[in-house]
């Protein structure tokens, strides 16, 4: 067992005592996997699973392919893995068995209907507050993988810069950076990415359009290490920057900063995005930090690309030391396109600590 | 994420096609006595939503509605700013960006008195329980066995991007191992993913059993594990939303042809001379997942094929991709 699940699983038993709970049940898929990952240690890395871990530390993984099966039993040894026709089914069955002990499951939203529809489950309780507190406050172990996860992606970064060439299709520059992570043993990354000028109003999955000289290149970086993602954001100029492209990113390097300037214990995600927000609304580009432009102004990132808290005007969630989170107030500017700017950060009790090396500045590559 | 080239080339796969699919789901859907129908889809689960729409999720989830007339809808939790790039690389009618998917689909939903729905049991508790509770009349009922009625025979087109997509994995597997000596696994899977994603792959996932000697077990590798004298790597990979698999085992006299010839005595279970307890585990798309364990590859079905053999005392893994041609499954390339 690796010393960060070790660390995982004795916080997750001390929550677990602290609220009476015997069992907890958790649900991950190839898309979701923080809350499946945080109980056993276990990445979906095609289908689902779901686990059952007890007080006593006791893990139970469920399976419905043989191949995972396998996998389980090199990967988690210290779990009972369960292979079986029907997830929803075994796991109903297995809630029947365990009579009025009192469990919660989680992720609340993503827990397949055929438990949540279940006789089994109707005294099952939501445990997903439970663990997003402990998914939301990192342990060292946790943020030195975040750091490491930072790291590849700032590595990752200048590999794309290089890939970044006029002529050269997005998909390219994709396929140039992942074989760098996979290279580097990095297995997963999210990414997104977007090119042009003031057409371009956000990023997408890479596409056949061919970079141009005078584009606005900008993209997401989210590495994982370990099972911690960590993220990057960043926007390129293919040639020398204008001064209209300049000036307007100087907006998104003044709205990191000032959300960034926030940061600390105590704080609440809607501080820092109202800090971001204020300081397009004070050019006269508040309307670009609504949802028809933006969907967030920065996220939580750990075993999830995009945990919680969205940093968002209406979201009161107080940030504990030991949050990791990216403030990015990407968004579109009307004189320019789609701009990105952010990196991954630790909250501390008394500031934060950025992961990234890389310069807050408009960016360039020549032609 | 799926973060590799995800566009549609209509001359790959025309809209007749798809429209065929849909009409072929919804006779079945009208027959079964349904209303409507809905799929959901995500990344790990898009593939009945991509065989009937052409549209691959590279994030978040959605539900598609096909209804008992009219183009098929799509509800979707990412935000209106992606309705544009859907819209482009699929096939369908309305586009509903919302995040009260369960809600939303209850209020479109309204007047219907059946619902059918792929997978119910699998459908996300978040999108399900508003979904029923908005629902005044009508009933959910799963369709898990309509679907999968439908699903088969693959057309013409299905088989042609399978065989692209296999032969682009076979390529850019063979041509990793063959051009270099790796003693790592991320170099090599780095050699793998690259070539496949220049040329056009939607998603690649590199596994490894890194050293035959101690386990079989294949796995993504987190990190770099030095691989052993005899280690087997498999290559799964999407084009177009479709997914083959093709692995070897490296490191040892390459009997993959001899497989391959043997393959139809060993899935019909007749015993072929060498060869040792083989385990065959056939995998198809039947549903929403790109390719699950099924007993018995439907007919008309594209597959792999999974084999664990032992020869000569030594495991051989080996995943080849195949076509079930009037009952006779053979490889695919």
């Amino acid at each position: 067992m690796t010393p960060v699940h070790q660390e995982r699983r004795r916080r997750l038993m001390a929550a677990m005592s602290e609220s009476g709970c015997d069992a907890v049940l958790v649900y991950g898929n190839a898309w979701q996997c923080d809350y499946l990952r945080y109980v056993t240690d276990f990445p979906a890395v095609e289908g689902e699973a779901m686990a059952l871990f007890f007080a006593d530390g006791e893990t139970r993984l469920f399976v419905e392919s043989a191949a995972d099966a396998a996998r389980a039993g090199v990967e988690i040894p210290y779990a009972e893995t369960v292979q079986c026709e029907d997830l929803t089914v075994t796991v109903c069955d297995e809630l029947g068995r365990l009579g009025n002990r009192t469990i919660a499951s989680a992720p609340a939203t993503l827990m397949p209907y055929g438990i949540v529809g279940s006789d089994a489950a109707q005294d099952v309780e939501d445990g997903t507050p439970m663990i997003d507190r402990l998914l939301l406050v990192k342990s060292a172990v946790e943020i030195d993988a975040v750091r490491r996860a930072a790291d590849i992606a700032d590595r990752g970064y200048r590999v794309f810069m290089d890939a970044c060439k006029i002529g050269r299709p997005e998909y390219e520059l994709i396929a140039e950076i992942e074989a760098f992570f996979r290279e580097a043993g990095c297995p997963e990354n999210f990414m997104i990415l977007g090119s042009g000028g003031v057409e371009v109003r956000g990023m997408h999955p890479p596409g056949e359009r061919r970079i141009e000289a005078g584009d606005l290149v900008t993209t997401e970086l989210t590495p994982a290490v370990d099972g911690y993602y960590a993220q990057v954001c960043r926007t390129l100029v293919v040639g020398e920057p204008s001064k209209a492209q300049l000036d307007a990113f100087d907006i998104y390097i003044e709205a990191v900063e000032a959300g960034s300037a926030l940061l600390k214990a105590g704080v609440t995600a809607g501080e820092i995005a109202k800090a971001e927000n204020d300081v397009f609304r004070k050019y006269d580009l508040g309307i670009y930090c609504t949802s028809e432009y933006t969907r967030v102004r920065g996220h939580g990132v750990g075993l999830f690309v995009d945990n919680p808290p969205h940093i968002l005007e209406d979201v009161d969630t107080v940030l504990p030391a030991g949050a990791t989170l990216i403030v990015h107030p990407n968004t579109y500017h009307p004189e320019v396109g789609y701009m990105v700017l952010g990196e991954a950060t630790v909250v501390t009790e008394d500031g934060y600590e950025t992961f990234s090396t890389l310069p807050r500045k408009l960016l360039s590559v020549a032609i | 994420m799926r973060r590799g080239l995800l566009s549609w080339d209509q001359a790959e796969v025309p809209t007749a096609i798809l429209d065929a699919r849909v009409e072929k789901c919804r006779a079945a859907m009208i027959a079964a006595g349904f209303d409507a129908l809905l799929v959901y889809n995500n990344f790990p689960r898009p593939a009945a939503v991509s065989w009937l729409t052409h549209f691959i999720p590279y994030w978040s989830q959605g539900v598609l509605v096909l209804p008992s007339t009219g183009a098929p809808e799509y509800f979707v939790s990412l935000s209106k700013r992606v309705a544009g790039w859907i819209d482009e690389t699929s096939h369908m009618g309305e586009i509903v960006s919302t995040p009260r998917l369960g809600a939303d689909l209850a209020k479109r939903l309204d007047g219907g008195k059946r619902v059918g729905v792929l997978e119910l049991n699998k459908l996300p508790g978040g999108i399900a329980l508003p979904l029923m509770a908005g629902l005044a009349d009508a009933r959910l009922e799963d369709a898990t066995v309509m679907f999968r009625s439908v699903r088969h025979p693959a057309d013409d087109t299905e088989i042609a991007i399978s065989r692209k997509a296999a032969t682009l994995a076979r390529d850019c597997l063979d041509g990793a191992y063959e051009n270099a000596d790796f003693r790592l696994t991320g170099p090599l899977t780095a050699a793998i993913e690259g070539p496949a994603r220049l040329a056009g792959a939607e998603e690649v996932i590199v596994e490894f059993a890194p050293d035959l000697g101690e386990n079989a077990a294949l796995r993504r590798i987190d990190g770099n594990l030095i691989l052993g004298n005899r280690y087997a790597v498999r290559v799964s990979l999407a084009y177009k939303g479709h997914w083959v698999r093709i692995g070897r085992t490296c490191g040892a006299e390459r009997r993959d042809d001899w497989i391959a010839d043997s393959l139809t005595a060993i899935l019909e279970g007749n015993s072929v001379p060498g060869l040792a307890n083989p385990n065959v585990i056939l995998e198809a798309c039947v549903g929403s997942a790109p390719l699950i364990a099924v007993s018995n590859l439907p007919e008309g079905a594209v597959g792999t094929a999974n084999l664990t053999l032992s020869v000569g005392g030594e495991i051989h893994l080996l995943s080849i991709p195949v076509l079930n041609e009037e009952g006779t499954i053979s490889p695919l390339i």
